[in-house]
């Protein structure tokens, strides 16, 4: 095999980087899908931030980053969502306050102990050589948990999305569904971690909906356009990556980016198609 | 469940916004079956009271029965379609179908996993019908006029099948020929036996259509089979009279 755009599947960590992307890339815009449309997106923002903390602390006490992740985020969208439901203070300022005190204790974490071994840029870009067979069977079950969730409860997530109260006048059990999507987000932050890194997960799970919703078709199609639109831009991202020796994590939302832009022109392509 | 139950029953309320008091020891009875009109100028404590009575907002003191369990109860808010004020928080731009929005309004029924059956599918295409708006189920919402998408709301409560309707404001921003339709539509759904709480400030229209009236205005002034006790003209009157000539008519 030579010279061919698949060479980079000769090497093993390319092939594990392409497996978890692809896991990624169906769980990032399928949560994504909710935020979005609940004007909710800065919270998976708020969520990678405060993943920091929790894998500072996860190095101190020998948890894997993506586990340590997953439980800081969990337990912080629990607490924000909690803050929601009693309208102590407004949503963007309950993410504002929780996203620069995790970043704050994750940063004063790691400064306590520098010599930790490991490069938190990575962490903070991703790294496709930090994809290790271990982070990735816990990719793989993280990934398809949270995505066979989130198919299950399709109906009522979508319900509760498209208003609140009439959910609950309905008899939903919305602060339940609430809090679950909140825990699902934290779920796809930490499985983000190696591919794409926690700066830049937010744009993957946001913008190829973003791309999609540009062709104004029905939900399940807008999901569907999204899926798309992140499965190709993780496979590019990576191609391009290896051959051109590239930041993995931005290259691929750089990807999503130029995918906004196409649609952009094509959804008015289609849209005077039609017309005429 | 006994046939004579109301509706809706609401003992010694008191409900508060912001500090301050919309009503104060306010009980009622709707009887099944009821076309109610909750009338009365802005800021006068129709939407919170709606709120009360469809258990989103815990009253002060007192309580408020939903076909005889508390309409805290998640159960008894099955039976419960709701169209909320201006459309409630929905997005114009929320990517979904009028039929993907229709369908929310099963999602009250059975488990959080359940999927769509064949009575589903029926209920849907005959909210769909009911409201004329079959021919526009694969159209976005954020393509249909403001009446369309009312009708596709309505149509979405309709879809839960509701022994109660209960309807915020619904025809703000309809042309009358609009307003006329969803007037008609709720007339049939209102000779179905579906009970209905229409909240409105339209009220030279709605006396002509509803059999029983709330009206508020920072309290109860009246509640009653209006026909029985009090005509259009007195009611309108009543809205938009000042706060002091009320006090006459708080006996009704």
């Amino acid at each position: 095999m030579t010279n061919g755009i698949f060479d980079f599947l000769a090497f093993d960590f390319m092939v594990r980087a392409l497996l978890a992307g692809i896991v990624l890339a169906f769980v990032a815009p399928t949560i994504g899908m909710f935020f979005v449309v609940r004007r909710y997106a800065v919270m998976a923002d708020t969520l990678a931030h405060i993943s920091l903390a929790g894998i500072a602390g996860g190095l101190y006490v020998g948890i894997a980053p993506v586990w340590a992740a997953l439980l800081a985020c969990a337990l912080a969208a629990l607490g924000i969502e909690r803050l929601r439901e009693q309208r102590v203070l407004a949503p963007d300022a309950i993410m504002t306050l929780f996203l620069f005190g995790g970043l704050a204790l994750g940063v004063v974490l790691l400064g306590l102990r520098p010599a930790i071994g490991v490069s938190v840029a990575s962490f903070l870009f991703g790294s496709i050589l930090t994809v290790t067979d271990g982070s990735l069977t816990a990719i793989a079950i993280i990934g398809a948990c949270t995505f066979l969730i989130t198919v299950l409860l399709w109906r009522a997530l979508f319900t509760v999305s498209l208003d609140e109260d009439v959910a609950r006048a309905g008899g939903l059990p919305v602060r339940f569904i609430n809090r679950t999507l909140a825990v699902l987000g934290a779920a796809t932050i930490a499985i983000s971690i190696n591919v794409v890194g926690l700066l830049l997960i937010g744009a993957l799970m946001v913008i190829p909906v973003l791309a999609a919703m540009q062709f104004r078709v029905g939900f399940r199609a807008t999901w569907a356009i999204a899926l798309a639109v992140a499965v190709l831009s993780v496979v590019i991202g990576l191609m391009m990556s290896f051959s051109l020796n590239l930041a993995s994590g931005a290259t691929i939302v750089l990807i999503t980016v130029f995918a906004f832009l196409a649609s952009l022109v094509l959804s008015r392509f289609a849209a005077k198609a039609l017309r005429s | 469940m006994s046939v004579t139950q109301p509706a809706i029953a609401a003992e010694h309320l008191t409900l508060q916004r912001g500090g301050e008091t919309i009503c104060e020891d306010f009980s009622f009875s709707i009887t099944a079956g009821a076309y109610v009109a909750v009338i009365g100028p802005n800021g006068g404590g129709k939407t919170t009271l709606l709120r009360a009575i469809l258990g989103l907002t815990a009253p002060t003191i007192g309580t408020v029965q939903l076909f005889g369990a508390p309409a805290s109860d998640a159960r008894v808010r099955r039976r419960v379609g709701y169209v909320a004020q201006r459309g409630g928080s929905i997005d114009p731009q929320f990517p979904a179908t009028v039929r993907e929005i229709v369908a929310a309004g099963r999602a009250q029924y059975g488990g959080l996993l359940r999927r769509l059956t064949d009575e589903d599918h029926r209920a849907i295409a005959d909210a769909l019908d009911r409201m004329g708006i079959a021919r526009l189920q694969e159209r976005p919402l954020g393509t249909l006029s403001g009446g369309e998408r009312q009708r596709a709301l309505l149509a979405r409560a309709l879809a839960a099948r509701p022994d109660l309707l209960a309807l915020d404001e619904p025809i703000d921003g309809l042309d009358p020929a609009s307003r006329e339709e969803f007037y008609a539509a709720l007339r049939a759904i209102h000779d179905e036996g579906t009970t209905i709480l229409f909240v409105t400030h339209d009220v030279h229209r709605i006396v002509q259509e509803a059999d029983t009236a709330i009206c508020l205005r920072h309290e109860l002034v009246c509640h009653g089979a209006h026909a029985c006790h009090i005509g259009g003209t007195e009611l309108r009157n009543i809205v938009h009279r000042s706060q002091d000539e009320l006090a006459e008519h708080h006996s009704v």
